[in-house]
């Protein structure tokens, strides 16, 4: 038996009651720390809760499905921040457990993008998918991500960016607005991204939503986890949330 | 004031006449002659006394050289000839007579405008004649012949001058095939060599003498008087009356460019720039007014001056004190100008278009940088010599305290003798040394311990193998870590007209093209499909990586990495991580993830290296190993000896031929068996033995020892001992 258990944003205080009993009845329990970032001591803190180990997994034995084996006898829980399915790799463990002929429960919770839009104050109708940032490098520049971002702001969308990371913290503000500023010059899209929400530390008690434009905000700080979104044309109602949820940059 | 400082004077004094300078070289296959020539030549017009020519060989200045009696390192030497009254400068460019050495040989080429080809009489066009032929046409350099050793003819082989003229045909005919196979278009007629236009001449280098049909016509000597004086023993008589350097200078002068006639049609071939632009125009007329720019041919490392570059002034003048620009090294000062003469040089004020200049001063230049007093001038065309270290050995400082003036020394080494490699292994930090024969390692290893001095151990010489595959493999799918990418890659051999073009230079390495139309075109002359030449990504070594695939979304932000992954496979094969030989790679299909961050570096170049692997094990894989092409002149009761020499080495006869009394063999050996044979062919002919080489590429394993060699490699590396199969690279 496989249970894949979303534990949301606010650390034990997120976990249901069922994925309480389905953590305490499990055999082994693991967490997954690649795919996102929890709050501190999250580890710790719900291993107490449960009184059982917690194994964190390295990315390699996640994408490798290491733990699949051990789920043919017994039950394993798989600990995945926010929601359980926004990562391909967990559908990907999914689907190789079922094909295994191992039963699955998902278990969903909160995930940090619907977060992030409710507490942005813009539309989800006016939001796009998102697109990742990845650290870039001159073999490994990937201009889609503008692309989309221009393909989105054609359309009046907005566009969620989910933010590379490197030793388990994202990668600062200022290198990923550098990228997309990069981006922009390569594609000959100069100017396109204006205004850009900053969403760090989501739900955690340090929680900070910054709004200002792209130039201003290159001076700005936050700590990871964060995330961004690059706002198109907003409306009168958007204009008036994201302004007073949100502390606004000083202007320049 | 002596005869050679007044040369000097005089030299100094035409270098402003372009059209009385002739910059050439003089290129043979081994034992030739070419030493023994350019010594007598030197000797003649003066440079040096005559007593000491034959005694000292002033090309050959290096100490070990002359121990060794090859000619290493490529010299300069000026001489001053009288021509139909007027006074000529000839700089000589030594060009090294060992194919061990063969990066030297090209470089040297694009310094000069033509070349004296030397062939033995007795052993006729052999292969080196034809490679140094070709490199000399691929540079747009002009050759004249001269026949050697016709003293042997007659005193050994008992040829009369019929017989005689009838091998003559032959050389010149074999030559002219090798001119009209090589020779740029616009040049495959006019450059044939002729005995009735004077472009060939004949004699005994040894002797001092040499005839050509102009001269014969003013001295009225003829072929059978020739056979007369030297039957009897009065070569001396010959020599006074036809003097060796009058007979060939008169001939250099005659028939080769002068630096502004070689350039209008050679700067083409050598530069890629806009030659309506004022450097382009100032070289195509070897302007001495126009920007400085010069071509470094040779590093000498002087244990006094530090670096001197040694190189072609194409146009402009170089002056003492001035600034001047490297490129890829920033700026450096002329502290020190020269024109070389044997081991001196001779310090000049400045040195004019045309000629050959010695520089001190331009740290961080190398062999083939461009020097100019332009900031952004377009560098010449790399001279590419594709040959690939043979032979690799680990070295090490005796004591702990040298190893950073070792690792200096490594480094000054080959920057002076690119074709020298240092590498560190990763695993074990040892740093390694690679060549072209261990002869060449040898070499190398005496001048680090006598010229630089510093004490080293080294491992025993290990080959250089190569891996390459038989047939057709794949497509081979190729799986991300996340397996959300996917990567088809076939492999296949390589045409080796393709490789040919490769190792030529014709076809660049890496990935950037600068003219990828006429690359696409050229490829399709080899008789590769214009869609695929289309699609090539990178050339690495001798191996080729095409994209064929079509429209794929996203593919192209992905394509860097492919190439690295392609690269690191080329750089380590799947069999013993030996580099890979003349395999074509194609990407045929391709599936990724919609979102960047899912096809990263860490995704990407695993999956691609998994497919290229993957499908080079579908392919068969072989190891080749190099061998060499073995030249032996014994007597021939020593033949027997030899031979069983030859056999126990894997090697294998190609000819046999009887000259006289001597038997002479080419063989094929592979270099695995060359270790030691110096001395063991010595020893098992006692002596009696006159013998070459050259590196004549690689051929397969023998099947029966593949799977052990692998093995052994593979354990001195740390690998496990075997080579994983296509299973364990699809699984991944
Ligand atoms: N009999 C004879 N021997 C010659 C002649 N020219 C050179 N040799 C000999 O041939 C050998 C090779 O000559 P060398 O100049 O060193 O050849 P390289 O390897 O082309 O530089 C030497 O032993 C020379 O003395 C010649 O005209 N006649």
């Amino acid at each position: 038996m496989l249970n894949i258990i979303g534990v949301g944003l606010r650390g034990t205080g997120s976990i249901t009651f069922d994925e309480f009993d389905a953590l305490r009845t499990s055999d082994l329990v693991y967490i997954d720390q690649y795919t996102s970032i929890g709050q501190p001591g999250l580890v710790r803190k719900i291993s107490a809760m449960i009184d059982r180990d917690i194994v964190p997994l390295t990315r390699e034995e996640i994408e490798n499905g290491s733990i699949l084996p051990e789920a043919e006898t017994k039950t394993v829980s798989l600990i995945v921040v926010g929601d359980p399915l926004m990562a391909t790799t967990h559908n990907e463990i999914r689907y190789e457990a079922m094909s295994r002929g191992i039963p699955v429960r998902i278990f969903e919770n909160a995930s940090i993008l619907n977060a992030a839009i409710g507490k942005a104050g813009i539309m989800v109708y006016k939001t796009a998918p998102p697109v990742s940032l990845p650290k870039v490098s001159d073999k490994f520049f990937p201009v889609s991500v503008i692309e989309k971002i221009k393909r989105n702001m054609d359309m009046g969308l907005h566009t969620p960016v989910l933010i590379d990371l490197e030793d388990q913290e994202n990668i600062p503000l200022h290198d990923a607005l550098n990228s997309l500023l990069q981006m922009e010059k390569k594609k000959g899209y100069d100017g396109i991204i204006d205004e850009i929400c900053v969403l760090s530390r989501i739900s955690f008690p340090d929680e900070r939503i910054i709004f200002g434009k792209i130039a201003d905000l290159l001076r700005e700080d936050v700590r990871s986890p964060y995330m961004l979104i690059v706002l198109s044309k907003l409306d009168d109602n958007e204009r008036r949330f994201i302004t007073s949820f949100s502390e606004r940059t000083i202007r320049g | 004031m002596g005869r050679k400082e007044d040369n000097i004077e005089k030299a100094l004094k035409i270098v402003e006449h372009t059209e009385l300078v002739r910059n050439i070289g003089i290129v043979a296959h081994i034992d030739h002659g070419k030493t023994t020539l350019s010594d007598n030549l030197i000797a003649g017009a003066g440079m040096m006394s005559e007593e000491l020519a034959g005694k000292q060989l002033v090309l050959d200045y290096d100490e070990q050289e002359q121990a060794r009696g090859i000619t290493i390192n490529a010299a300069v030497a000026s001489m001053v000839h009288t021509f139909q009254g007027k006074e000529y400068l000839i700089n000589l460019i030594d060009t090294p007579g060992h194919v061990d050495f063969g990066g030297d040989v090209t470089r040297a080429m694009r310094a000069v405008d033509g070349v004296i080809v030397v062939v033995d009489s007795v052993e006729g066009v052999m292969p080196q004649t034809e490679t140094v032929i070709r490199q000399a046409l691929r540079e747009h350099v002009k050759p004249v012949l001269f026949i050697n050793k016709i003293d042997r003819l007659i005193n050994e082989l008992r040829l009369n001058s019929d017989e005689m003229q009838k091998r003559f045909t032959k050389i010149i005919t074999d030559v002219n095939r090798l001119i009209a196979k090589y020779a740029p278009q616009q040049f495959t007629k006019d450059w044939q060599v002729s005995v009735q236009d004077g472009r060939v001449a004949f004699g005994s280098a040894y002797n001092n003498w040499a005839i050509s049909i102009p001269a014969m016509a003013e001295t009225k000597i003829t072929f059978k008087d020739i056979v007369e004086y030297v039957k009897n023993g009065k070569q001396k008589e010959l020599a006074q009356k036809n003097q060796l350097h009058k007979i060939i200078l008169n001939m250099v002068i005659r028939h080769l460019p002068d630096p502004k006639t070689a350039q209008s049609y050679r700067i083409k071939q050598i530069w890629k720039g806009d030659l309506d632009s004022e450097v382009g125009k100032a070289m195509m007329t070897c302007d001495y007014k126009g920007p400085v720019a010069m071509m470094v041919t040779k590093i000498i490392i002087d244990p006094h001056a530090g670096e001197i570059a040694i190189g072609r002034l194409f146009s402009g003048t170089v002056k003492k004190g001035t600034d001047l620009y490297i490129s890829g090294a920033g700026k450096g000062k002329v502290q020190t100008l020269a024109m070389m003469v044997g081991p001196d040089r001779i310090p000049v004020e400045e040195v004019t278009a045309g000629n050959i200049a010695a520089i001190v001063g331009l740290k961080g230049a190398i062999a083939g940088a461009t020097v100019s007093s332009l900031e952004n001038m377009v560098p010449f065309e790399p001279m590419i010599h594709y040959s690939e270290p043979v032979v690799t050995l680990a070295i090490e400082a005796k004591h702990t305290a040298d190893l950073p003036r070792l690792i200096e020394v490594l480094r000054d080494i080959s920057k002076a003798d690119p074709s020298i490699q240092v590498d560190i292994n990763q695993e074990t930090g040892e740093h390694l040394i690679s060549g072209m024969g261990e002869l060449h390692l040898d070499v190398t290893l005496y001048r680090i311990k006598n010229d630089y001095k510093v004490e080293v151990e080294t491992s025993d010489p290990i080959v250089v193998y190569r891996e390459t595959v038989e047939k057709k493999g794949g497509p081979f799918e190729g799986k991300s870590p996340n397996k959300h990418n996917r990567f088809y890659f076939e492999v296949e051999p390589l045409k080796p007209e393709v490789i040919q073009a490769i190792e030529d230079g014709d076809i660049p390495q890496g990935s950037k093209f600068k003219d990828k139309k006429s690359l696409v075109e050229l490829l399709v002359s080899k008789g590769i499909d214009r869609d695929e030449a289309k699609g090539l990504v990178c050339v690495e070594g001798t191996n080729m990586m095409f994209d064929v695939t079509r429209g794929i979304q996203y593919l192209d932000e992905t394509m860097e990495l492919l190439i690295e992954a392609f690269v690191e496979v080329m750089n380590r094969g799947p069999l013993a991580n030996e580099k890979v030989f003349g395999v074509k790679a194609r990407l045929v299909d391709a599936k990724l993830h919609e979102d960047s961050i899912h096809r990263g570096p860490a995704q990407v170049i695993p999956a691609g290296r998994n497919a290229i692997y993957g499908a080079m094990c579908e392919a068969k894989r072989v190891l080749l190993e190099p061998v060499q092409r073995v030249f032996i002149n014994v007597p021939q009761e020593e033949m027997g000896a030899a031979i069983n020499e030859i056999q126990q080495r894997r090697g294998i006869i190609e000819d046999m031929k009887q000259e006289g009394e001597e038997i002479s063999l080419t063989a094929k050996v592979p270099v695995a068996g060359m270790f030691g044979f110096a001395s063991a062919i010595r020893g098992a002919t006692g002596g009696k033995v006159l013998w070459s080489f050259e590196n004549a590429g690689y051929q397969k394993v023998p099947p029966e020892l593949q799977d052990s060699i692998v093995r052994s490699i593979r354990e001195r590396k740390g690998l496990r001992p075997e080579p994983y199969d296509a299973d364990y690279y699809a699984s991944m």
